[in-house]
């Protein structure tokens, strides 16, 4: 079954709901076995909630608390998607990091990180001084103290890969479906039933929590508690790919306890990211920038690399990170409701995706679950949209998007994808078209021919 | 060699890449291609449904895209090789022994002027507008136009014709640098409140643009945010190729005869002036003709 309505008859073997990046690797994984799985959606698209905005960084985990479960997850998840991505044609670069300390304090913290990364497991951080700093990364500000290079930090296309595992799951039997809430879930004896606000119901005998945002109401409408989600506001400013002849790798600060910091990093299509903030917020739809986000990420940026506030800015976004009043992630399983709750996955879920799946599928098996694994399995093959390998323009594919380099063909092919794109959004993500510097003035008409969408209300 | 057996390459099909290249023709140069990576030459009017244009290079006055059929026009009568979808990444790609560059220029949109707020959908440049009256499409009920340059008012009539009533203008300039708007809004009868010396602080609204909040707090309920002018140049190509960029333009620098930093390669149009009007630009690609014959006479 594609992305069509769920047969009201079928019971299902597992519903994962939510379909962000955490849920689409769920779904994958759990395609690879003999069982019936739906997927659920509540927005028009997967990977359209907090996995659409992030910093698009594959992390090493080399920061993380060691001996939390995301520790042990991110450096998992690193593994398993620095190894997937480039077998499907999900754009990734190994650009490394440097963590840049500008003052006295920070520059002694650097040995605790360092530490910290050996206790994780990680050994290939090296503190320097900062003439290797400005070796580095020639274009930093003035006034940096010293540094730590990691050199495994990786960035990626964070749009393409839900969408892969989403393609994939699907190529493997999996129902996706979308506009499609969990507004009740009620676990029967052997069947738990989901009902949507639209009030179709879906049986199934296991449900996955990876509703984001949503995760702590679905998990409080099975009767549990342990976590509030209270969403962390990031907002992001994209740089034009005029700038990323100004950086090497990733410029992050050096880490507090409320979060990374801001940093700067390149993307895989030739960007250069400022970001993020962090704000604890009430709302869960409050993904508007905001003037003081904006200003003080300017501010930032024009410390750590100066000649980047003089470029165009393509893009200012924000997104929710699923923050809960604990530090770790929020995983748990209750065997007798045949549930396994994937809670408080925060920014470092694009890394920790592919292990979030193998441990959902552990903790299934343990709420009694039986997966064997199939025979054959279908693969899939994404279009790499990043600047490092080749393109559908050159191999003489009409261009429409000329800012992106975006082919007509890349086009059709996103609105017949298997999750098709419905919207200039979900087309965004998938091709790059709107994305890029012009935002439109030169291709929005064209698009709308192409694709029959309108842009009135 | 003679001029016939030279060759120029010139890339961007607009008003000044057009009349350059009808231009060296005229004066005997054998190979003059130009290279435009939209499927239709003629540039920017090719989207201007009213008029204003040609006065200065061709004496009357057009429509925007009958000036630009025009200059296409005669640009095939002139022979010159007109290669439409050919976008040029490199200037080592091209073997030519001149290169102008005439690339031209686009409006900053809402991202670049960082503007706060959500991301509906709804929110247009006056390109991007103007594109979409030309093919037909609505586009929204009640727009909100920020800017006051010559296009701004483009903008209104465009809206207007596209069946979208236009329920303010906004600009951070003052009344008395807004003169040129505000005239041209008193000239005709279509009466937008132009709100001066303020700008916009957010757009709102979860899918679709709900309403603008301006930064004296006043909130004005539209579907449709139009931002105009606020020109840069597409300099992309001149910036790879290594060329000297001018930081208030943020163009190529260029000397009286459109020389830019790298030998043989030119620059005219608004990819040089910014905000210059296309018959402004057809006469620097009649002005750069003879500055190229020269240099490679």
């Amino acid at each position: 079954m594609s992305s069509s309505d769920t047969d009201g008859d079928t019971i299902y073997d597992v519903v994962v709901v939510g379909g962000g990046v955490v849920g689409c690797a769920v779904a994958r994984l759990l395609s690879h076995h003999d069982l019936s799985i739906a997927l659920l959606e509540a927005g028009p698209d997967i990977g359209a909630g907090t996995s659409k905005a992030n910093t698009a960084i594959l992390h090493t985990g080399f920061d993380a608390t060691p001996g939390s479960i995301e520790a042990r997850l991110v450096a998992r998840g690193y593994a398993l998607l620095r190894e997937y991505a480039p077998s499907v044609g999900i754009s990734i670069e190994e650009v490394g990091a440097l963590l840049v300390a500008w003052d006295d304090e920070q520059a002694a913290a650097l040995a605790n990180i360092d530490s910290k990364a050996k206790a994780n497991g990680y050994r290939h951080t090296q503190i320097v001084d900062r003439t290797t700093v400005y070796e580095n990364e020639p274009h930093l500000g003035p006034g940096a103290t010293g540094g730590m290079i990691v050199p495994d930090e990786h960035i990626i296309d964070p749009w393409s890969t839900p969408l892969a595992f989403a393609y994939e799951a699907i190529a493997n039997g999996a129902s996706v479906v979308v506009n499609r809430d969990a507004a009740t879930c009620r676990p029967g004896p052997d069947i738990t039933t989901i009902t949507p606000t639209d009030g179709q119901r879906i049986r199934t005998r296991f449900v996955v929590n990876a509703a984001g945002l949503r995760g702590d109401e679905l998990h409080r409408s099975l009767g549990l508690d342990g976590f509030t989600i209270r969403p962390r506001r990031g907002e992001l400013i994209v740089f034009d790919k005029l700038a990323r002849s100004l950086l090497n790798g990733t410029v992050l600060p050096v880490p507090t306890s409320h979060t990374k910091g801001v940093l700067v990093a390149p993307t895989v299509f030739g960007n250069v990211m400022l970001g993020p903030t962090a704000d604890d917020i009430d709302d869960k739809n409050a993904t508007g920038s905001t003037r003081g986000g904006i200003d003080g990420l300017i501010e930032k940026g024009r410390r750590i690399l100066p000649a980047l506030i003089d470029e165009e800015v393509t893009a200012v976004y924000a997104g929710l990170r699923a923050a809960t009043e604990h530090s770790d992630y929020q995983i748990s399983h209750e065997a007798d409701l045949r549930y396994v709750c994937l809670g408080g996955i925060r920014s470092t879920g694009l890394t920790a995706a592919m292990a979030l799946a193998e441990e959902t599928l552990a903790r299934l098996v343990e709420c009694g679950l039986t997966a064997s694994r199939k025979e054959e399995l279908s693969a899939i093959r994404m279009t790499p949209l990043g600047e490092v390998g080749e393109r559908p323009y050159q191999r003489g594919g009409q261009i429409v998007c000329h800012c992106e380099r975006v082919t007509v063909g890349e086009v059709t092919a996103a609105c017949t994808a298997a999750v098709p794109a419905v919207d200039f959004d979900g087309l965004r993500r998938r091709t790059r078209v709107l994305a890029g510097r012009c935002q439109g003035f030169y291709c929005q008409a064209e698009l709308c021919k192409l694709t029959g969408w309108s842009v009135a209300p | 060699m003679s001029l016939a057996d030279r060759s120029v390459a010139i890339v961007g099909g607009g008003p000044s890449g057009l009349s350059a290249a009808i231009a060296l023709r005229r004066l005997g140069v054998g190979n003059v291609t130009v290279y435009e990576r939209e499927q239709q030459a003629g540039g920017i009017p090719r989207h201007t449904n009213h008029l204003g244009f040609g006065m200065l290079d061709l004496h009357r006055l057009m429509s925007g895209p009958r000036y630009a059929r025009t200059l296409v026009e005669r640009a095939t009568r002139a022979d010159v090789d007109l290669r439409r979808g050919a976008a040029v990444f490199s200037l080592d790609d091209l073997d030519a022994d001149a290169v102008i560059l005439a690339t031209g220029v686009r409006e900053r949109p809402r991202a670049a002027r960082r503007v706060p707020g959500d991301r509906p959908s709804g929110i247009f440049t006056t390109g991007s507008l103007q594109q979409l009256a030309m093919a037909g499409q609505r586009v929204g009920t009640k727009a909100v136009i920020v800017g006051a340059e010559h296009v701004s008012f483009s903008a209104i009539l465009t809206l207007a014709h596209v069946g979208c009533r236009s329920v303010a203008l906004v600009t951070p300039l003052p009344r008395h640098q807004s003169y040129a708007v505000l005239k041209l809004a008193a000239a005709t009868a279509r009466r937008v409140p132009v709100l001066t010396g303020v700008d916009i602080a957010e757009i709102l609204g979860r899918r679709r643009v709900e309403h603008v909040v301006l930064t004296d707090g006043r909130t004005i309920e539209c579907d449709t945010v139009v931002f105009t002018g606020d020109w840069i140049p597409d300099n992309e190509l001149a910036r790879h190729s290594g060329l000297t960029m001018s930081p208030a333009i943020k163009g190529p620098s260029v000397d009286q005869a459109f020389r830019t930093s790298r030998d043989g390669v030119f620059a005219i149009g608004n990819l040089v002036h910014k905000v210059a009007t296309a018959d402004r630009c057809a006469l620097d690609g009649k002005a750069v003709a003879a500055e190229v014959v020269r240099s490679i006479s």
